[in-house]
């Protein structure tokens, strides 16, 4: 272990008080996470591809395979495969329900994720109290479980898995760079492999952790150069038979494909400095953070934010919550450090007698004061960022028309599913195909492996479907773009409104769900 | 004698002398700004955006032998001449003493008083302990900024600007006044401060903040304190209770608590201020820094200013903050350069290129922090420009205005349709200024009325915008507004084409002109 740059900040021993205070926010936030995701019907908002997906592997005897079919699709199955597999081989092991295991896996990895903060800093030296300060940061931030609780963490979904891969390989990296331990450089290297395996997003985000471990902690150049061969090494022999198998199965052609959807540009960068690079809130305790680091020439946690928006500028505001939480907690204790002696000040002026000083403030107890005002400040900016779509449950009408229509509509048959999110939070579009056996018109998801530009092609549909405030111009717009729909959902969540002008008849309704069969 | 009070526990920050590059940096940055104002005044006629209510108020003074009047016509309305009333003298005597014509002194007197405030600045700051090469790196950011000028140089920025003017000049005298304890300093802050009160009441009570911060932060006696306090105080009063007194005689408190109901003052605005706006874009990374670094140097000043400013004038806040938020943005700076040089020339000796002679002490060459500072704010600036609200009455609305004169009755009633918000829609401002008609749908003006006239109407005028289909356009005229006669658009209202109570008069390719049949096929 290093020395720590913020040894000033962070008391060394942790009191009882702050540990209680500490599990109970844990425990708080751990039980709503549960709450969103038991009180659903099926796994939160996406994972409907993902969850074929697993079963395709599940029923091939825990074989890739080469084609997973989706929505009336052929999606290549190229997808890296790691989560798939685990969870396929749970249900195998167990003989619990894929559909269980799609629901409830992504929460127990990124619970995983969370937690791999902590050996991190400490490899880092940084002292107990900072870690857990900034756990109870991570842990309180939405962004922390948004996309990664939900069915489709289980690879983005994988994003909980890969994330936990990503950061057990910087923690082994870290150690590995500490002195000459081989094993810990071997072990990052894998772990690297099992991020990238797992999501390529997230490995990638692995890759620029290790690299910054690295350049941040190696005591020579030879140090790092052999850590970085044996990690290479390690990372390479994990891949090489997923590479072999997608050389042979599907090619290389669909990764291209899904890089395409990465959101590099120059908006988006412009973008996410203006207004998005720290969670509401947080942003003055992160400013203060990182200029606390710069400071102290702790560069890699305010380095890593910028180069996280410049490599994976898609799944940036999700990868940015590890930097984010560590900057925001350097920067309430640098705050508390400076308000100690100010307070001792004050408190000296106005009660001269009750010898009460700023060492009264540092010590190990009243460090329940930061941590609280932390984690107000933290739920405070969660609440206000709150999104209800992407952790809305499928609403138990849109869920019961799934089941109907599996059973009493002709399998393939094709449908438009009518629901008022956007695509990426539209959980009827991606569960229909998987639940019912139909073949979706305006779903997204999948198409980001299918050439000549599906994905945008599919998106832009897919927002023009929604815009359609009218029954006559949706209508117009059927008739146009999906002329051969045959039938058209239409989720509880958009509530009365109106489709009578509609060639066709209602055929279903329950719980606020209608489907309607479409004339030709 | 300058007082031994405290020292600016910033200035250790700074170089204590200017260079030449920074001056040289320094004209660059002034003639970009100026670039960047005069851009916007695209228009040799008309004024940016506002100014239409004020152009009433100046020559109902100027018609009345430069005496106040205790009300003017505008719009058809007569209004309580409650608006703090010295800029409109000053216009006024520009115009009937110099022959100005008022339109064109709403158009070039803001430009030219804004510079005053924008160049203050330098004073102020040099009052506050700042040495010099700090003061010209906060001028080169506050005049990039683009609050600085947004509502300042427009038509309403005669008053605007000309508080805003009074303001930091009051704040200036005022910390001087604290420096050299000088009785006469102290007394001219308290003429600024009342000027300031008497031009703009928002920008007159930021004047007042300002002297009230340089007594607490400059002093180093309550006494010294107290004094200054009090003899600006009595200043003010003297100089505003007899136009207050006038006010209150012609039409009692009422217009003043009318005007009161727009001050927007409202934890939720407190909520939103804080959560995006409290920095200008971009700045906000060099912002904290700077108030961080002032915290952690016990100069509580400039971060309690901002919050002072979002406490007691949220509506007007985002502009009258520029002064504090230049200063933190300079600290922040200032903070971050020398850390970086620091550091850079650590890694230079460390191994790179020892040959080059770059230490530490480079951190004195300030012309490199200006020009990264100016070019950052620049940046942060072009993102934040409304290009609705920095534009002028266009030829095309000139035109269709003289149309209405020849060819509508007197006094006719019209709904302006604008795509603006209201504050933004130059035409609803200078319909009635430029025509004979009366404009249902302007805002301006209404803030002075009772009722809660102000805040009802410009929810019907919302609810009136957001009703652009067809038939629920004419229906809504129907319902809201049964006296309108006439619809003057300058966005596609296609409704004629459909619903034959719309008859189309006038149209070219930004102005629409339709006569309103409510009773079309009645009996």
């Amino acid at each position: 272990m290093l020395s720590d740059p913020f040894e000033d900040l962070f008391p060394r021993r942790v009191s009882l008080g702050v540990w209680v205070l500490f599990g109970l926010l844990v425990l708080g936030a751990i039980c709503h996470r549960l709450y969103l995701i038991y009180g659903a019907p099926l796994p939160l908002n996406d994972g409907g591809l993902f969850w074929v997906h697993t079963q395709a592997i599940y029923e091939g005897g825990l074989r890739l395979p080469a084609v997973v079919p989706y929505n009336g699709l052929e999606i290549p199955g190229s997808y890296p495969p790691l989560s798939f597999l685990l969870a396929a081989s749970i249900a195998w092991v167990t003989g619990v329900d894929t559909l269980e295991i799609v629901r409830y896996l992504p929460f127990a990895l990124h619970v995983g994720f969370i937690a791999l903060l902590a050996p991190l800093m400490r490899a880092y030296g940084v002292a107990w109290s900072g870690v857990l300060l900034a756990l109870v940061v991570l842990i309180l931030t939405q962004r922390s479980y948004e996309w990664l609780i939900m069915g489709g963490g289980l690879t983005r979904s994988a994003g909980a898995m890969a994330a936990m891969a990503a950061m057990a390989a910087a923690v082994f990296t870290a150690w590995a760079m500490s002195g000459p331990r081989a094993g810990w450089a071997w072990a990052g290297g894998a772990s690297l492999g099992l991020a990238i395996l797992s999501h390529l997003e997230w490995g990638l985000t692995a890759v620029l952790l290790c690299v910054m471990v690295v350049a941040t902690r190696a005591p020579r150049w030879s140090v790092a150069l052999r850590g970085c061969t044996m990690g290479a090494v390690a990372a390479l022999l994990v891949l090489s038979p997923w590479l072999w198998w997608l050389s042979q199965n599907t090619g290389f052609a669909p990764l291209g494909d899904a890089m395409a959807t990465s959101q590099h540009s120059t908006a988006q960068y412009y973008r996410a400095l203006r207004a998005h690079l720290f969670p509401t809130f947080l942003t003055y305790f992160a400013i203060v953070g990182g200029y606390e680091c710069l400071r102290r020439r702790a560069f890699l946690w305010p380095l890593l934010p910028f180069l996280i928006l410049a490599l994976t500028p898609r799944h940036f505001e999700t990868a940015v919550t590890i930097p984010n939480s560590v900057l925001a907690a350097v920067g309430f204790a640098a705050l508390w450090r400076v308000a100690v002696p100010l307070l001792g000040d004050i408190s000296g002026r106005l009660r001269p007698r009750a010898r009460w000083t700023s060492e009264d403030f540092r010590r190990p107890a009243v460090f329940l004061v930061p941590m609280g005002f932390a984690a107000g400040m933290t739920i405070f900016g969660t609440v206000s960022d709150w999104k209800s779509d992407a952790l809305e449950p499928m609403r138990a009408g849109d869920y019961q028309a799934m089941l109907w229509a599996r059973d009493n509509l002709p399998p393939g048959a094709a449908i438009v599913a009518l629901n008022p999110d956007h695509w990426a939070a539209d959980e009827v579009s991606e569960w229909l195909p998987a639940i019912a056996d139909l073949q979706s018109l305006g779903t997204v998801q999948g198409r980001e492996w299918l050439p000549g530009g599906a994905f945008h092609t599919a998106t832009n549909l897919s927002g023009q479907l929604k815009a359609n405030s009218n029954c006559p111009e949706l209508d117009a717009f059927l008739s146009l773009e999906f002329p051969e729909a045959e039938y058209l959902f239409v989720s509880a969540d958009l509530g009365e409104r109106v489709f009578d002008c509609l060639p066709g008849a209602q055929v279903f309704a329950d719980q606020g769900t209608r489907i309607w069969q479409l004339k030709q | 004698m300058i007082l031994p009070s405290r020292e600016n526990r910033l200035a250790e920050l700074f170089p204590e002398q200017t260079q030449i590059g920074q001056w040289v940096a320094l004209v660059g940055v002034v003639a970009l700004a100026l670039g960047f104002r005069l851009f916007y005044f695209q228009s040799d006629v008309m004024p940016i955006l506002d100014g239409g209510m004020f152009h009433e108020f100046i020559a109902a003074i100027a018609e009345n032998d430069m005496r106040l009047p205790p009300s003017a016509v505008y719009n058809h309305t007569e209004l309580p001449f409650a608006y703090p009333p010295l800029a409109f003298w000053v216009g006024a005597a520009l115009h009937q003493y110099l022959g100005l014509d008022i339109v064109q002194v709403l158009r070039v007197y803001p430009f030219a008083v804004h510079l005053i405030y924008v160049v203050m600045i330098i004073p102020f700051l040099r009052g506050f302990g700042f040495p010099m090469t700090g003061a010209l790196l906060a001028f080169a950011v506050m005049i990039l900024i683009y609050q600085s000028f947004e509502w300042l140089i427009m038509g309403g920025g005669l008053t605007r600007a000309t508080g805003a003017a009074f303001a930091i000049s009051a704040g200036t005298a005022c910390a001087w006044a604290m420096r050299r304890d000088s009785l006469a300093l102290a007394v001219l802050a308290g003429v600024l401060a009342g000027l300031g009160m008497l031009t703009h009441l928002l920008w007159g009570i930021l004047g007042i903040m300002f002297c009230v911060a340089a007594c607490l932060s400059l002093g180093d006696r309550w006494g010294h304190r107290l004094r200054v306090l009090a003899i600006g105080v009595v200043i003010v009063l003297a100089m505003t209770v007899p136009w207050f007194l006038w006010v209150i005689g012609h039409h009692g408190m009422e217009p003043f608590q009318n005007a009161q109901s727009g001050s927007m003052r409202g934890t939720h605005q407190f909520y939103r201020t804080a959560r995006a706006q409290l920095f200008p874009s971009f700045l906000t990374y060099f912002c904290i820094i700077g108030a961080w670094e002032c915290f952690r140097r016990r100069v509580f000043v400039w971060p309690l200013l901002i919050i002072a400013i979002i406490a007691i004038i949220p509506r007007n806040y985002f502009n009258v903050s520029v002064v504090p938020n230049a200063v933190l943005a300079t600290v922040g700076a200032a903070a971050v350069w020398q850390w970086l040089t620091e550091a850079v020339g650590d890694i230079k000796w460390r191994g790179f290129t020892p040959s080059w002679v770059f230490v530490i002490s480079d951190w004195r060459r300030f012309w490199v922090p200006m020009v990264l500072c100016a070019g950052w704010t620049f940046f942060g600036s072009f993102s934040d420009i409304n290009p609705r609200i920095m534009s002028s009455l266009s030829d095309e609305n000139l035109d269709a205005f003289e149309w209405v004169n020849e060819n509508l009755e007197e006094g006719a009633n019209i709904l302006v349709i604008a795509p603006e918000e209201w504050f933004s829609d130059e035409v609803s401002e200078w319909m009635p200024v430029l025509t004979e008609a009366k404009s249902l749908t302007t805002i301006q003006s209404t803030e002075w009325l009772p009722d809660d006239y102000f805040p009802r109407h410009i929810g019907k005028v919302g609810h009136l915008k957001r009703s652009l289909g067809c038939p629920q356009f004419v229906d809504r005229i129907a319902e809201d507004w049964p006296e309108a006669q006439y619809v003057y658009a300058t966005l596609h209202v296609h409704c004629h084409l459909e619903d034959p109570r719309l008859i189309q008069l006038y149209e070219t390719d930004e102005v629409w002109i339709f006569q309103i049949d409510l009773y079309y096929g009645a009996d």
